[in-house]
């Protein structure tokens, strides 16, 4: 009983911490709403037996919503990131395609018949959702990330206008680099 | 870790939620005692007790002075999250603690516990830097924005320091870890990983080392609007956390509660506090780690440092097994 | 922390904006931008003028002003920064009660190993500052050359911390020729580190000629009185931080008004 009123309790801050969201009005409130918002579904996570999919759940969206702060600060494009504004735009529009797809969704659950449990759960539900997820698809995983990073670092390389021929001179030769702000182990 | 959702494996016994106010008073105690030894630390490098409030008292005399001073305000200010980002600290060292084992009992038994307390050092980002922001000065947010310029420096390499003790225990059950060292403690077997964990302690603390984010140099930083009650709880929340950290080490590295003669409990306060004497020392033998130097050193030194020496745990553990 | 209550004085930053010096930025391109229901002026601040960064993106601009009451700071010292993040683009210094040196003022080592608790203190290591704070007081009360055996170890344990010269190694470094030019002392040469090593061993030294009696070393100061004009150059493209590092480094005893204090310098 307490459970069910803790879940459900947990359940109602992740709804209102993501509509906060778009509620107040500047960049960092907004961010760390949608922490708490990510905090709360973690913690429902727990409640499911999922101990390590719900605590990493945690541990990585405060840590995006840390990093996810000083980018919007930075690129919002227009100076008053740091001024109270208004966190929502073409309000009319996305409010309509929010109701159709909540309507869509909802009717969705409704309608469908939905199984009824067949046999027990298993004894490591992390496990066996890990081996349904991935199962036979973990070599496709492995090799994704991977591909994933290099991507990532590829997309900084192209995207940085300075070069090593910038750092180290026509030759190559130069040392120290020339670097606007020179790092901590002198390459 | 065949059945994570039931407790069995675990050699710990948990304790009933109310003995939490228990651990929050050792959790207060080791932050008093990190302070007071800080302040006879700092007075002998002042030479004498200088001042009213020198040496080993001065914590006491800091608090008695904040409780009463008055709260700083300043323009538009964002009062909601600067004030969860100084209160938070001392709650996340507290939720830290809860999966720390004293011996034989823990408040909360997870079988995820060296995850949890990832999670928590990770909440000390977003907090620091609410810190920095809600108090809309210049040099306030300067220091928020250092921190997270630390944290991505020492972030990784913590967790892939504590990743080396989950691989050789086989479990990330923070009792089972402690329980896996029989004869060899970790620290001794995975020295690199154990040294890396402790800047990591020191730098979710902003402790010595790694203060510059409330440093001198930018006058300090994201406590430099804090006052009154605001600055004791914030002050409060770093010995906190530097507290925790110890004792988080001690199950990790330091064989939880073995040792001859005293009992368990008795040996993890022992390690505790050693570890936090050490760490609080620190501060008197270092300079600032400036963040835009640590940084390479954090990806291109310790990084691959603690990854070679997960490795060379794995392997061990695969070779034992 | 003993020092709280001097730490954040300096946040008079509001009251100074002053815009005239951004002739020529582009105040276009914010038009079609959705500003919602956005107040200008909150709480009377007024927005922040964007500008080219170092790295060709726009940003922010805010000013700053350092000084002239702050921890570890030049007294006096005025310096009107531009920053965009913490990185300084423009910067100007000016002298608040700029004023001749009286005869009964502090010279001599005393004043050096001030100087070198300050850098000490910006460099983060407070034990090593408080000791030379402890060194300069009795320095002044009984008399410099009671301070040299303790100046002296000073010295060997800056020396030894080999993560102070990893921290303080290759900041600023100046060239002969930049020296010159900026008319710094002839030991401003070389990065931070080579100017704190400069101002340990021209304490120490200062310290042995006071206490071995010779009066004329006790004056030969006069090389470190700085005119402002040279500062503001010193500082720009370097964040906040590292610019009171630097500033601290040259070891200032004496600042003179400029002659081009009303010039804003460009970075």
């Amino acid at each position: 009983m307490l459970t069910d009123i803790a879940f459900w309790g947990i359940g109602l801050v992740a709804v209102l911490g993501g509509a906060a969201v778009f509620y107040v009005d500047s960049m960092a409130r907004a961010t760390y709403a949608l922490a708490l918002s990510f905090v709360a579904v973690g913690m429902q996570v727990l409640f499911l037996q999922q101990n390590y999919v719900g605590v990493v759940t945690i541990l990585m969206m405060v840590m995006e919503m840390a990093i996810m702060a000083v980018y919007m600060v930075m690129f919002m494009g227009m100076n008053p990131a740091l001024m109270p504004m208004s966190m929502v735009h073409s309000n009319k529009t996305a409010i309509a395609v929010a109701l159709t797809t909540f309507l869509a969704l909802a009717t969705g659950v409704l309608m469908v018949d939905w199984p009824t449990r067949r046999g027990s759960p298993p004894p490591d539900v992390t496990m066996a959702l890990g081996e349904s997820l991935m199962g036979p698809k973990m070599l496709v995983m492995a090799v994704i990330s991977p591909v994933m990073v290099a991507t990532i670092v590829a997309g900084v390389v192209l995207a940085a206008h300075r070069t090593r021929y910038d750092r180290f001179g026509d030759d190559l030769k130069q040392r120290p680099a020339d670097d606007p702000q020179p790092g901590g182990v002198g390459r | 870790m065949d059945d994570p959702t039931s407790m069995t494996d675990s050699p710990i016994t948990t304790v009933a939620p109310g003995w939490a106010i228990v651990a929050l008073g050792i959790l207060g105690a080791l932050a008093v005692t990190a302070a007071v030894l800080d302040g006879a630390l700092a007075a002998r490098a002042r030479g004498g007790p200088g001042g009213k409030m020198g040496g080993p008292v001065r914590p006491f005399g800091e608090a008695a002075r904040l409780m009463r001073q008055r709260r700083r305000t300043t323009v538009e200010a964002d009062r909601l999250l600067w004030r969860i980002g100084g209160a938070g600290l001392l709650v996340t060292a507290a939720l830290m603690v809860t999966v720390v084992p004293l011996g034989e009992w823990t408040i909360f038994d997870l079988d995820v516990g060296v995850m949890w307390f990832n999670a928590m050092d990770v909440m000390v980002w977003a907090l620091v830097w609410l810190t920095g922001w809600g108090a809309n000065s210049a040099h306030s947010l300067v220091g928020g924005y250092r921190f997270l310029a630390h944290g991505l420096g020492y972030e990784l390499p913590l967790m892939f320091a504590l990743v080396a003790p989950a691989i050789a225990a086989e479990t990330l059950n923070v009792g089972a870890v402690a329980a896996a060292q029989e004869g060899l403690w970790f620290a001794v077997w995975m020295p690199v990983a154990f040294l890396v964990y402790l800047l990591g302690v020191a730098a979710f603390s902003v402790w010595g080392p790694f203060a510059p984010a409330i440093g001198t140099d930018v006058s300090g930083g994201a406590r430099a609007e804090l006052s009154g009650v605001d600055r004791l709880v914030f002050e409060a929340g770093r010995y906190a956390l530097l507290a925790a950290g110890a004792a988080f080490a001690v199950p990790m590295f330091l064989g939880g509660g073995a040792g001859p003669l005293l009992p368990g409990w008795a040996w993890v306060l022992v390690k505790t506090v050693a570890l936090l004497a050490v760490l609080v020392w620190l501060r008197r033998r270092l300079p600032a780690f400036r963040p835009d130097k640590f940084m390479e050193v954090g990806w291109m030194l310790l990084l691959p440092a603690v990854l070679l020496q997960d490795l060379v745990v794995a392997v061990i553990a695969v070779w034992r097994s | 922390m003993d020092h709280e209550g001097h730490e954040g004085m300096d946040h008079g930053s509001h009251e100074g904006m002053e815009h005239g010096s951004h002739e020529g930025m582009d105040h276009g391109g914010h038009e079609g931008m959705d500003h919602g229901d956005m107040e200008m002026s909150p709480g009377g601040i007024p927005l922040a003028e964007g500008g080219e960064d170092r790295d060709g993106l726009e940003m922010d601009v805010l000013q700053v002003r350092l000084g002239p009451v702050l921890r570890d700071w030049p007294a006096g010292l005025v310096l009107h920064c531009s920053l965009q993040g913490d990185v300084i683009v423009e910067a100007q210094a000016e002298l608040v009660d700029g004023r001749a040196r009286q005869d009964d003022d502090v010279v001599g080592p005393a004043r050096g190993i001030d100087n070198i608790a300050s850098l000490l203190a910006l460099a983060g290591w407070d034990d090593a500052a408080a000791e030379a704070r402890r060194i300069r007081d009795t320095a002044l009360e009984s008399g410099e050359g009671a301070a040299g055996s303790e100046l002296e170890r000073l010295r060997r344990r800056v020396r030894r911390s080999w993560t102070l010269r990893w921290s303080l190694r290759g900041v600023r470094r100046l060239s002969d020729k930049e020296a010159h030019a900026r008319r710094l002392p002839a030991d401003a040469v070389g990065d931070t580190y080579d100017r704190l090593m400069g101002m340990l061993d021209r304490a120490v030294a200062g310290v042995a000629a006071t206490a071995a009696g010779d009066i004329g070393t006790r004056t030969n100061d006069a090389g470190r009185t700085l005119s402002t004009d040279h500062l503001a150059h010193l500082v720009m493209g370097l964040d906040l931080a590292t610019a009171r590092l630097v500033l601290a480094s040259l070891d200032i005893h004496e600042l003179l008004a400029g002659q081009a204090e009303h010039e804003v310098s460009h970075g």
